[in-house]
């Protein structure tokens, strides 16, 4: 490229650099004018204004041709003011720029670092806060670089999030759309470049095409040029849309395909008198048309990572591969490929959320809160001149100086509090896992209140009522309706249950690093225990919803104080967690009849306390869940405050456990601090708030194409999006969509209206989300959210009738400060990472621990330790044998002698079982599971199971049924 | 010629099972989460479909090939199930099966074939192996069926006959 091709680009953008530092002091710049032209002006005393003008006049020579002598102005500027700092040092970077241009004939090339002078310039006036001037350069630098495309999508990312954070319309869509161009040009066979290009197009189309007058076909044309060329058909839907707007500006469009209808904006304002049905009709069709583009978007994405459902420990939440992309919608749930396996692994995950919130949930909670106190501590105890040198650099964790006490001290509290956290978690997993497993085909479970896990099952429908002619629609129909669905959720959970449940058990049952087995069968043995004491046949629906009252509410007995030192709190949760179950076990008839009948006589809801069950009022429950998190709060704070917890650098008297155990005393003492009670009131009111945050659950979210017809406030405004819910159809075509229609209010409207027009994106976020903490009804409670930027809008449909629960006009609305807390929580302002994953901070340690050089004394015993701490955290058969270890206790506390309780602890099905018998040992598990089998089936196959080993059966009074537990410890 | 007779021992069914079930090998579950493990309608058709075989195979080992029949006509009656209410995904159910046969075949085939000795050493004299010819054959087919009942005869007969020519 010959300089003459766009010198007249970069005078230009020179020019308006220039022209920007002179607008900021408009008087003064006229009176700098003024005295130039007088040709009084005093450079060596004149402001940066004065530096401008006269780079102006050099602009303006270049422009007419004329030589600039823009060398020795730039001398004089460099002699005048040595340092070059704010506004002088753009007006030296665009003088090198000017230099260059005037040292060069048009005819000739680009001299090779023009560009580079350009950026360096877009730096300078990005560095003095001239934002759009340094957009403007970027976009020239980006012009430049055009026969080296691998070069431009630097320029093209800055230029981007110039313009952006100049909120000019025109900069925006020219940025974007030069990055569109950028993406599209080094897009190769990869996917993740396909990705970017297909990405970064989509926006342009958003952004270009919401543009306005002969800007629109400029930029609608740069980009349509990119697409000329290669292999682009993954584009091409997308571009058909540029076409068409091209098409209606009178451009000649290259190929594209696409129809003739005109496509409709993103957003439309409609007047009172506009047709506003043909206006929605547009969008549905449109969103029709946008399908092909969300299929060849979704065809892009790169392969899931998330390969099996689960639930977090630490925040509740629920991750399916099936649900990464998709949304339920409607009835989708249940009419998706796999169906079954899904509604299934919903059941399970679901089991394990709700068995969180309560006791085991509390203390995780605590332990986090405390560590997330640590931890900010840790930043805000630096001055603010050592926090802006760690943002600076990048930091997301505090250095850890390995010579100074008090960093050592606060590093080993925190990997304290995660140990504790695991320790808790190991002993806890195969409870957990055998009381999930055993849910899984507890369908015909009562709907009885917030706890039970068909009620959150029935929140992934919505209830769409069907009008038919000829039938009144009465309350009667309604009613009819409405049980109608439910039942049918409640039959798939059956049919699933009994077509895949074995086969469910095996699969879990083959996994050696968890202990499904060893979870399952303690969780039979206890249901098997209590159907003996009651002689009657629980069914084990029945017997779940006791099951998960008790882990969730009766499992603070068995959690050691939070403050011991983690080797200790490990053992004893473990010996608590098997002592827990073996009193469970042993629960008193009279226990057992109060537990199964939850309803009660209507005093209060059911409550645990002192070792039985009771009932209190729910205010009350409240209360003493507020104070236990308290409790558990102060006891988390006292980590590592006790002399006893140095008691490992050596024996009484030991100088270095003397000098650690004065450290502990001192963060003892610190901890009575008024200033360090007001921190343990902010964690507990932080764990109060996260609690709060985990009793939302979000299943399944999705990005949604959508359009906005905004009407005047006597009009509808509708809201039509197309939502993807399910992934793979029930034909295994692809995935399937819905269309949507939503009516909103004029205020809602109005705030997604000026939501779009700020951002142009093409696409708002869907989640489904649960509220099980009673918060918008007495029973778990779907909602539909919807997200664009900072409005959020969420609906029910449930029971037929659409709630709106968040209107969107109100960002101070709480529901919707909940939502946004639980689905987009804003990262920390200065990038630091408070609350790490654990083996981040592990890492972390060690690496500040080799970068700390030697040390000595008790800094080197402490080091050694934290080093010892973090390779624990971090290494990866810790976890599992920890489980197997708590899987092993918590049989042989329930009676099973210790080889079984091991054998059943650490090995697989596969091998307990042989393969001609595994079949059967699962219908046999799965038929005693419902309730006590007495049948000549079960005659054979336990006895068969038991002579190869498998005797896992017990025939009692009421039938065979898993061997009970008998609340005794064998040897 | 020589006929000879090499006797399969339990350590390498054993192998030969763990070399078939390697095929089927996961990803660990992801460390510190509740997890529940993967499966969909193949894996469960696979692993429902494998144990039965295996139960017929193990069966014919220790108990004789006409005592692992009915799990062997089991085999087939599931097959069947397969076809009729997964038919989408029938096909590539048996593919995987067939693979952990033929794997299983392979493995018990060649261990036991590791156990020949390439030389004898008769009156003072070496002979050299010159080439063998395995008796038995196991057809592993289309019929899965078919190929499950063959390797049920080759273990429960509990040996495998070879001729092998030698030469000084």
């Amino acid at each position: 490229m010959v300089l003459g091709a766009i010198r007249d680009d970069v005078l230009l953008r020179v020019m308006q650099a220039l022209r920007a530092i002179g607008d900021r002091d408009p008087p003064a710049r006229a009176s700098v004018e003024e005295q130039f032209r007088a040709g009084k002006i005093n450079l060596a005393t004149s402001p940066p204004v004065g530096w401008a003008v006269i780079g102006e006049a050099l602009v303006g020579e270049l422009a007419r041709g004329s030589p600039a002598p823009a060398a020795r102005w730039l001398s004089l500027l460099r002699a005048a003011h040595p340092d070059l700092a704010g506004d002088y040092a753009l007006i030296a970077a665009v003088l090198e720029v000017l230099v260059l241009v005037a040292g060069t004939d048009t005819d000739s090339a680009v001299p090779d670092d023009l560009a580079e002078r350009v950026a360096d310039a877009a730096r300078a006036a990005e560095g003095c806060g001239l934002v759009e001037a340094a957009c403007r350069m970027q976009l020239c630098q980006f012009n430049l670089r055009a026969e080296t495309p691998h070069t431009r999508l630097e320029p093209a990312k800055q230029m981007l999030r110039l313009a952006e954070a100049s909120g000019r319309a025109e900069l925006i869509a020219e940025a974007t759309a030069a990055m569109a161009v950028a993406q599209i040009q080094i897009a190769d066979e990869t996917q993740a470049s396909r990705l970017a290009a297909f990405e970064a197009l989509e926006l342009a189309v958003e952004r270009v095409t919401a543009a306005e007058g002969p800007a629109r076909t400029k930029l609608a044309q740069s980009v349509v040029r990119a697409l000329a060329g290669g292999d682009k058909r993954y584009l091409m839907n997308l571009a058909a849309h540029l076409a068409r707007f091209l098409r209606e500006d009178g451009e000649a469009v290259p190929r594209t395909g696409g129809g003739a209808q005109p496509w409709p904006a993103r957003l439309v304002r409609m007047g009172a008198t506009d047709e506003g049905s043909a206006i929605i009709q547009g969008h549905i069709w449109a969103l029709r048309h946008d399908m092909d583009i969300d299929r060849d978007h979704l065809s892009l994405l790169p392969s899931k990572t998330v390969l099996n459902a689960s639930a977090d420990w630490l925040d509740w939440t629920l991750s399916h591969p099936a649900y990464l992309r998709a949304v339920p919608l409607g009835t989708s749930f249940l009419d998706e490929r796999h169906a079954r396996g899904h509604l299934l692994d919903v059941v399970h995950e679901v089991t394990h959320v709700r068995s969180l919130l309560g006791h085991l949930g509390m203390a995780l909670t605590a332990l986090r809160a405390t560590l997330h106190d640590r931890r900010f501590q840790d930043w805000t105890r630096r001055s603010l001149e050592e926090l802006q040198a760690l943002h600076r650099a990048g930091a997301k964790a505090p250095p850890i100086d390995p010579t100074k006490g008090a960093d050592l001290l606060c590093t080993e509290v925190s990997l304290e509090l995660v140990l504790k956290a695991h320790a808790l978690q190991d002993a806890w997993l195969a409870w957990m896992e055998g009381l999930a497993l055993f849910g899984e085909a507890a369908f015909d479970s009562e709907v009885q209140d917030v706890y039970s896990v068909p009620a959150i099952l029935r929140c992934l429908v919505d209830f769409q009522l069907e009008r038919k002619e000829g039938r009144a629609l009465d309350e009667a129909e309604l009613q009819r309706q409405f049980t109608a669905l439910f039942d049918d959720v409640d039959r798939r959970w059956q049919d699933a249950a009994e077509s895949i449940g074995p086969d469910r058990l095996r699969n879990a049952f083959s996994v050696t690093e968890t202990p499904y087995l060893a979870g399952y069968l303690a969780v039979r043995g206890v249901v098997a225990a209590w159907r003996a004491r009651l002689g009657r046949p629980i069914t084990g629906s029945a017997a779940f919803q006791v099951l998960l009252f008790l882990t969730r509410l009766a499992t603070g007995e068995a959690i050691p104080n939070l403050a011991l030192r983690s080797d200790r709190f490990a053992a004893e949760a473990e010996a608590g967690m098997a002592a827990w179950a073996a009193r469970m076990a042993a629960l008193p008839s009279e226990a057992l009849e109060v537990l199964l009948s939850p309803g009660g006589d209507g005093s209060g809801a059911l409550f645990w306390r002192d070792g039985a069950p009771l009932r209190i009022p729910i205010k009350e429950q409240s209360a003493l869940a507020e104070q236990l998190q308290r409790e558990m709060v102060a006891q988390a704070f006292r980590t590592l405050t006790d002399a006893d917890d140095m008691a490992h650098f050596g024996p009484d008297g030991h100088p270095h456990r003397v000098h650690a155990a004065q450290w502990a005393g001192m963060l003892g003492e610190a901890q009575r601090s008024e200033d360090r009670q007001k921190h343990e009131n902010e964690a507990h009111e932080r764990a109060l708030e996260w609690l709060q945050l985990g009793s939302f659950l979000p299943v399944g979210q999705a990005d949604a194409r959508y359009y906005l017809a905004f009407g005047p406030p006597e009009v509808d405004s509708r809201l039509s999006v197309a939502v993807r819910n399910a992934e793979e159809n029930r034909e295994g075509t692809g995935p399937s969509v819905d269309i949507l229609s939503l009516p909103l209010p004029h205020a809602t409207a109005a705030a997604l209206a000026e939501e779009i027009e700020a951002r142009r994106v093409p696409r708002l976020q869907v989640v489904r989300l649960i509220d099980l903490s009673t918060r918008t009804a007495r029973v778990p409670w779907p909602l539909q959210v919807y997200r664009y930027g900072k409005w959020i809008y969420a609906i029910s449909l449930t029971g037929g009738i659409r709630r709106t629960l968040v209107d969107g006009s109100d960002p101070e609305d709480p529901l919707a400060q909940i939502i946004r807390s639980r689905l987009w929580p804003e990262p920390d302002p200065f990038g630091f990472d408070v609350l790490p994953q654990a083996d981040v901070m592990a890492r972390h340690v060690i690496d500040e621990l080799d970068a700390g050089g030697e040390t000595e004394g008790l800094a080197e015993a402490w080091g050694m330790q934290l080093r010892g701490q973090a390779e624990r955290i971090l290494a990866p058969s810790r976890r599992p044998e920890a489980q197997r270890s708590a899987a092993c206790s918590l049989l042989m506390a329930l009676g099973h002698p210790a080889e079984r309780a091991s054998t059943l602890s650490d090995q697989a099905f596969g091998t307990l079982v042989g393969a001609a018998d595994r079949r059967d040992a699962l219908q046999s598990l799965l038929r005693t599971g419902t309730a006590p089998c007495d049948d000549d089936w079960l005659d054979q196959r336990a006895a068969k199971l038991a002579a190869k080993g498998f005797d896992v059966f017990e025939r009692r009074t009421l039938g065979w049924d898993v061997r009970p537990a008998t609340g005794e410890a064998r040897p | 010629v020589t006929l000879l007779l090499l006797a399969t021992r339990r350590g390498l069914h054993d192998a030969a099972l763990a070399a078939a079930n390697a095929l089927a090998a996961e990803p660990p579950l992801p460390a510190g989460r509740m997890n529940a493990p993967r499966l969909d309608d193949v894996k469960a058709w696979v692993t429902r479909l494998w144990d039965t075989a295996v139960g017929a195979i193990e069966t014919a080992w220790e108990e004789g090939a006409a005592a692992a029949k009915s799990l062997v006509e089991r085999f087939g009656e599931e097959l069947r199930e397969l076809r009729t209410s997964f038919a989408e995904g029938a096909a590539a159910v048996s593919e995987m099966v067939a693979e952990r046969l033929a794997e299983y075949a392979r493995n018990l085939t060649r261990n036991l074939l590791r156990q020949f000795e390439g030389e004898l050493t008769l009156a003072d004299r070496r002979f050299e192996v010159r080439g063998i010819t395995v008796q038995q054959r196991i057809k592993m087919t289309g019929s899965l069926k078919a190929s499950l009942n063959d390797l049920c005869s080759l273990v429960s007969e509990g040996e495998i006959n070879i001729s092998a020519s030698y030469a000084v």
